[in-house]
This record gives C-alpha cells, sequence and structure tokens, in this order.
C-alpha cells in the first residue's frame, strides 16, 4: 500500500527500536545529570530509587517518546528531537510528582 | 540529489550543517550518559550493567545511522537513474515524432508534481526490490 507522503511517513521496526533507544538517553541525561553536576562539587553521593522503580519508570517514558517518533526516519535530527523527548516527558512526570 | 550533480544549494549545504550539529549533539548525549553510568558505577558497581547496555545502545545507534545513510545514497542514486531515464525516454519519443514534449510534459508532469512524484517513486521501489532480489540470488 502506498502512503500519503504529505500525512505519514511510515513506521518500521527499526525506526521503534532507533527513536526508542534515543529517547532512553534523553531519559537518562535527565536522571543522571544532577550526579554530573554534584561530582563536580565534590559530593557524588546522590540517593538512587531502587532498581525497578528507575527502569519501570525509563520504560513507561521512553517507550511513549518512541511510539509518538517512530514514524520519523533515522537521522541523527530526527534522534535528537527523541532525545528531548524523553527528556521532556521524564522531567514532566518529575515536576508532576508522579516518581 | 544535488550532491550527485556536483552542485550544492545553499539550502542543502543548510540542512547537511544541521545535520551535522545534530550528530554531534546526539554523540555529546551519548557521552554524557556514558560517561555518568561510568562515574555511577565507581561508587555502586552494579551500575556497571547500565553502562554496557548504554555503549551497546550507542553502537548500534551508530550503525543504524551509517546503515540509514547508505540506504539514503542508495536511493539518491536510484532517482537520478529513474529521471534521466524518464527524460531520456521523452527525448527518443519526441525524437521520432511520436509524442511532442510538450504533451509528454503536460502527461507526466514536472518534477513535485503528484503523479511525477508517484512514477519516480515507483520506479525507485523497483530498482530496490531489483537490488535486493540480487543481493539475495548472488551465490558468491
Amino acid at each position: 500500500m502506498k502512503l500519503n507522503p504529505e500525512r505519514e511517513m511510515g513506521e518500521t521496526w527499526l525506526r521503534f527500536a532507533a527513536h526508542w533507544i534515543a529517547a532512553c538517553y534523553g531519559h537518562f541525561l535527565r536522571v543522571l545529570l544532577p550526579l554530573l553536576v554534584d561530582y563536580s562539587r565534590g559530593s557524588p553521593w546522590q540517593p538512587f530509587p531502587r532498581w525497578w522503580v528507575m527502569v519501570s519508570f525509563a520504560a513507561g517514558s521512553t517507550l511513549v517518546a518512541a511510539v509518538i517518533n517512530a514514524n520519523l526516519p533515522i537521522t541523527p535530527r530526527e534522534l535528537i528531537k527523541s532525545v528531548a523527548l524523553g527528556l521532556a516527558i521524564s522531567s514532566t512526570v518529575v515536576i508532576l510528582k508522579l516518581v | 540529489m544535488s550532491a550527485a550533480r556536483g552542485q550544492y544549494r545553499p539550502a542543502a549545504l543548510l540542512a547537511a550543517a544541521i545535520n551535522l550539529v545534530c550528530l554531534l549533539l546526539l554523540l555529546l548525549t551519548m557521552g554524557t550518559v556514558i560517561w555518568a553510568l561510568l562515574l555511577r558505577a565507581w561508587y555502586e558497581t552494579s551500575y556497571l550493567a547500565a553502562a554496557l547496555v548504554a555503549i551497546a545502545g550507542a553502537v548500534v545507534v551508530t550503525l543504524g545511522l551509517a546503515q540509514q545513510a547508505i540506504a539514503a545514497r542508495d536511493r539518491a542514486t536510484w532517482r537520478e537513474m529513474a529521471i534521466w531515464q524518464i527524460r531520456s525516454a521523452t527525448r527518443k519519443l519526441a525524437a521520432n515524432g511520436i509524442c511532442g514534449a510538450d504533451e509528454l510534459t503536460e502527461l507526466l508532469g514536472t518534477e513535485h508534481t503528484p503523479y511525477y512524484e508517484h512514477l519516480i517513486e515507483t520506479l525507485i521501489d523497483d530498482m530496490g526490490r531489483e537490488d535486493r532480489s540480487l543481493a539475495l540470488d548472488d551465490p558468491a
């Protein structure tokens, strides 16, 4: 079936996987940046959540980002959007104090 | 496409520059995350697994990017070939007096008109399929 190029770009598993990995980087950038900032000030002991909390939160936010972006081509320009979306979704959840 | 003809339009250059900046940003992001995970692993050894997963993810994304870049280059080449074939056929028909060039242009349209675009896309898809089946049949 031909896609209408004006409206659809086509979803593939490869695109989904690439954007999911990119979204994971965005999510963990939000999780880990405070650690890097504290490390430069000399206090690297951050209390970290239990691993299953971290993994399920990461899975939730990054899968939402990947589903939304799964139809974008795999170029650096599109992957950076997935990074930003993963960061944005995980930040929103933190700002709303849901985790 | 313009790159294949050796002509660089400003818009194409700008797009390439933006892509390059995005690639650097992406590498910076991946590097930061991997570094932070390794830092964390220094205090909490179990995070070493997470760091290894992150490194594997970076490798997969880089390979995916390279594969897509190759696919895009193939596609651009096939597009050039399809356009060249259509132009050649138009010229031949016009030269033999079967059909006027203007008449054909009216029928097919020019670049960026929907029918012409669909025609090119179909030809590119055919070339891609042929390419894949050749690769599968290749006994070597």
